[in-house]
Parts: structure tokens; sequence; C-alpha cells
């Protein structure tokens, strides 16, 4: 069961240290550095606490962010402002609304280990996540383990709608 | 607008926050909000909060100090009736960036004839440079019209006198710190005493009385539940009434008199959050890390 719904999948990060700025620390597939500047302002916007998730729209995209605060390196330092951001295209055939609740349902199984790990552990996990829900896959990371598939099926969700197919209708 | 809105209407103070980043005004701002320490992450651009005392309304909005976000500064400082400026003041190393950045608010601040408090943050940090060193530093001789203050809104050091000066330039109304009582006390869960202080400048390792100090060993052998509430008044002809109040590691005792004239309830609410404040910040197993912070602390009771 592919989905093949998410375009893009990204770790971003306003760093608690002095000197910071925000930043895209990695992303599943690469994006360019004007799509990164875009993407930071959806995907960490002005104001916002960790513990939230966002739905926000650019052109015709769906940006869907976990935002959260990722443990600091060194003793003495503030967490840092971090997001996991979903990038759906913003086009019928996908049902953002469901995307919403399996986000939900996979972020919230991880919630625990987000708050624990570091970058290099945090870049894996945007790649299964991406893999498992495009490929339509379980997820693993660690002891934990998601089953896209049957969340799909159990909640009846519909990340894709059939577009109509219109051939030979008209005529 | 509704029919009865204009009666309604109230004027709402703006005041921004500006800073370098990683300097503590998002700290500073909930500790105003909270009275007492809250960790927080990077303030992602801006963010405003609403605050309401005594019928005052007003707007504090915190400002991103991050590179990135000092292009917003500028927009909002300029319908605020107070600039507060936050310097890290344990880290000279970046006093020339905040120079800079200062420098260049302060045409607008003339121009629109706006306030300007500048906080020297985290005077608890033992590297913290002396505000005359500061001023020097940052060449302040040069500022036309400002007032600064040190702080700590880690410790508490200088909140209550800070925010009296703060809530002065916002409203116009002139105000001074509340004295909340003329001792405090903080014993171990066992009543043994850890400190007390009468002042801000007096720090003893010694208890009051020794009727205060039995009935303090009682209190500390009382079981409670959760949920009952944990604090006791003790009437003591020589000096007041000595309320006191447990907590998970510890007890501590403020000494009120009615000559302060605040309400027992208020005295007995700063009781309460400095103890909230000592279980969260203070090592309770360590009694020079309690005496530090309630050094610190006792600045906005006292």
């Amino acid at each position: 069961m592919a989905f093949n719904i998410i375009e893009n999948i990204s770790l971003c990060r306003l760093g608690g240290f002095a000197g910071s700025n925000p930043e895209v620390l990695g992303s599943v597939l690469p994006i360019s550095n004007t799509e990164e500047r875009l993407l930071l302002d959806k995907a960490l916007p002005h104001g916002i606490e960790p513990g939230k998730f966002v739905l926000e729209r650019l052109n015709n995209k769906h940006i869907i962010s976990y935002v959260f605060s990722m443990k600091a390196k060194e003793a003495g330092t503030r967490d840092d402002l971090a997001s996991i951001a979903v990038v759906l295209p913003a086009d019928k055939r996908v049902n953002v609304e469901s995307f919403q609740i399996l986000f939900k349902l996979v972020i919230e199984s991880f919630v625990a280990e987000i708050d624990k790990v570091d970058v290099t552990k945090l870049k894996h996990m945007i790649e299964r996540i991406y893999n498992g829900i495009n490929k339509g896959e379980k997820i693993s990371i660690d002891d934990v383990n998601i089953d896209v598939p049957s969340i799909v099926k159990s909640k009846k969700l519909h990340l894709v709608t059939e577009v109509e197919r219109i051939a030979g209708r008209i005529l | 607008m509704g029919l009865f809105d204009i009666f309604r209407k109230s004027t709402k103070h703006k005041a921004v926050f500006l800073g370098l980043d990683n300097s503590g005004k998002s700290t500073i701002i909930s500790f105003l909000q909270e009275g007492r320490f809250i960790e927080h992450t990077p303030t992602m651009g801006k963010k405003s909060v609403d605050m309401e005392i005594g019928g005052t309304r007003m707007s504090l909005f915190d400002m991103g100090g991050q590179q990135d976000f000092r292009g917003l500064w500028l927009g909002e400082l300029k319908s605020a009736r107070v600039v507060t400026f936050v310097i890290d003041a344990a880290a000279p190393q970046r006093f020339a960036e905040a120079k800079g950045e200062l420098d260049s608010l302060l045409p607008a601040i003339k121009e629109h004839k706006i306030h300007l408090l500048i906080l020297a943050n985290k005077h608890d940090i033992p590297s913290a440079v002396s505000l005359t060193k500061l001023i020097n530093e940052l060449k302040l001789f040069e500022v036309d019209n400002f007032e600064i203050m040190e702080i700590s809104a880690k410790t508490g050091y200088g909140m209550a006198d800070a925010f009296a000066k703060f809530y002065s330039l916002l409203t116009g109304e002139k105000v001074k710190k509340n004295v909340l009582a003329k001792a405090i006390s903080v014993f171990d869960k066992g009543g043994t005493p850890i400190v007390t202080t009468y002042n801000k400048n007096e720090i003893e390792r010694v208890a009051i009385e020794g009727g205060f100090l039995v009935a303090i060993t009682q209190f500390s052998k009382m079981k409670m539940n959760e949920d009952e509430e944990s604090i006791i008044t003790f009437e003591s002809e020589k000096n007041g009434t000595f309320v006191v109040a447990k907590s998970k590691n510890l007890i501590g005792s403020v000494l009120w008199t009615t000559d302060l004239g605040v309400p027992l309830e208020q005295s007995k609410s700063a009781l309460k959050e400095m103890l909230a404040h000592l279980e969260a910040n203070a090592a309770c197993s360590d009694t020079n890390s309690i005496a530090f912070h309630v050094e610190h602390y006792c600045t906005n009771i006292i």
C-alpha cells in the first residue's frame, strides 16, 4: 500500500546557543537554499511553542509540522526549538485532514524519544517516517514500531483520493 | 464595536523587550507572570504576552534576539512606550554586538520619546560584570536618558524592583515594590534552620527565636495530604505573625506585621512562590545553594 504523498520531510531548528539562527538540519529529499528559507517561515512560525502541531500553506503545498524542544548538546545551554516538517502537494488528490491524523499518531508514538535523541538520530527518524508513510511500511525506531497500513485501515483514513478519470466522458 | 464598548475601552500600554539572543528576555517576561524561573527555548520571531495589573493592561512584546529577527525590532518599537533592552552581563564577549544593536535603536527611541530601561541580566553568574563596568564597556554614559538595573531572572534577584521601575515608566504612575515581610527563614524538611534574612544585605545562619523554632519542628513532623494547604500562622507577641509553609523538601517562614501595610494573604502567596522557586531551582540538599537562592529571591520580598 504505497501512498507516495510526502514530497519532502525536513528537520528544522532554532538553536538555543548564542549566535544561532533558524536552519534546516536535514531533508529528505534535498531542497534548495531558497526553499529552505520559505520552509523555515512555515515550519517554525513566529511565537510558536514546543509541543504544537502546525498546518500552513505555501503556494501549492501544505506544510505540516510538529514543534518540539531538542536537548542542548552542552550542559548549561538552553534547549533548541526544533520541528519536523512535512511538505505535501495541495491538490485534490491529497486529503490533508487524514494525513494530519496519521502524522499526529506517528509523532505521538515517538514523542518520548524525540525529546531525548540527538540530531543524527532525528535525521534517521525523518528518513524512516518519509519511507514508512510513502511506501506504506512499518516505521521502526528503537523499540517503537508503527504499522502505517494498519493505522490507515483501522482509522479509515483516506490519504489519497482517487481523482475521477474523465477521459472519454466529455465526448 | 458594541454600543457600550466605549465605556470598556481602556488603554493598553505596549512595551518591547529587545536584546541579543540568549540574553534572557523570555525568562524575564515569564518571571513577571509567574513569579519564578522558567527555562525557555529560543523565541521564534516574536510573541506577545498580555498582562493586567491593577486594571492596567499591558502588552509585552518579546522579540527574538537572533540576527535574522533583529529587522523586526524597529517596526514594533515605534508604537511602544517602553523599550526594555536586556544584556547578558556574564557575556562580555558579546558586549560590542549588544552595543551596536542598542546604538542602532537610539535614534528611533529618541524620535518617538520612548523610555529606555536596560536590564543587566544573569547577575547570579559569578562572571557577571558590575553595573559600573557595563556602563563603561557599552559607553552608556553617551546615551541621553535611560534607567539601568541589575537582575537575575533565574534566581529572582532584583526582579521586583525592576518591575516597579518598568511599571512606572510604562504607566507614568510612581510605584515601588511592596515589602511583604520583615524577615524570611528557610529550614530543611526536618526543621533545621538553613538561612534567615532580615534585609537583602544581611544573611545570617540563625533562627529568630526559641518558641518559633519549636513550632517549626512540630510543623515539620506534621503529615499532610497533597491537597491540604500546608501553611500555618504562628502569633508572636514580641515580633508579629510568622507564616510558615511547607514544600516537598523545605520549610519557609516569613515574619509579617501590620505596619508593612500589605495584606497577610499577599505575604502568604509570596512565601509559597518562593518555596516553589527554591524547589525548582536550588539544590535542596545543598545548604549553600539554598542560602544563595534565598539571598537573591528575598530581594523581591524584603
